[in-house]
């Protein structure tokens, strides 16, 4: 009973850390999955760009822009 | 933890350049992961910034100085140094073998930034969420 309430007092905790695995994991995964030059070639593209997109936000929010 | 990370990574990447096989993928999926955390940081900062809309009450939020002169241009950084290292990833013929200490050496910068960028962060509920989802990050590179 006394380890029911403790599982029950704990699992929004352990839902949380759950999901913040899993963004990671996926992120991780997403990346290892590329197979392939050509692959790993537009998949470093996609990258480039999202990096340029958000380096043009920053630079905004810095006002450097 | 954060003067560890470069060293995890480094060790991380070689040792994922010599398991895969390829020197290419194992550069692009430690840039990926350190990308990623970049654009976490990004997409909760903005959020966190005071008088924004959803922002959390002071000593909480980001102050609009923080934001402007510390924050965003080390975020501009970091990504303008993701943008090299993207590139020069690219170049890389697909047979390349051995370390590519150039690559290496930029995805340190990113989480040597991204640990900078934590430390900026004033304590609050999200920024406490971040580092969780930052620090699991860290343990994929």
């Amino acid at each position: 009973m006394q380890i029911l309430q403790i599982l029950f007092a704990l699992a929004p905790k352990i839902i949380q850390v759950a999901q913040q695995g899993k963004e990671a994991w996926e992120a991780y995964i997403e990346a290892q999955k590329v197979e392939g030059d050509a692959e790993i070639n537009d998949g470093l593209d996609a990258l480039k760009s999202e990096f340029t997109r958000r380096r043009i936000i920053a630079e905004h929010e810095a006002g450097l822009s | 933890m954060k003067k560890l990370l470069p060293l995890v990574l480094v060790a991380l990447l070689v040792q994922g350049c010599a398991s895969t096989g390829s020197v290419k993928k194992a550069g692009y999926v430690g840039l990926s992961v350190a990308g990623q955390a970049l654009f976490l940081i990004q997409n909760t900062e903005m959020g966190l910034v005071c008088d924004r809309p959803g922002a959390p009450p002071a000593p909480a939020c980001v102050s609009e100085a923080l934001h402007t002169t510390e924050i965003s241009p080390r975020l501009a950084k970091a990504f303008a140094i993701g943008e090299r290292a993207s590139g020069t990833l690219r170049a890389l013929p697909p047979t390349i073998s051995g370390a590519t200490p150039e690559v290496i050496a930029f995805v340190k910068q990113i989480w040597d930034l991204v640990g900078e960028l934590m430390t900026l962060l004033p304590q609050s509920d999200p920024a406490k969420k971040l580092a969780a989802k930052v620090d699991a990050l860290a343990a994929k590179k």
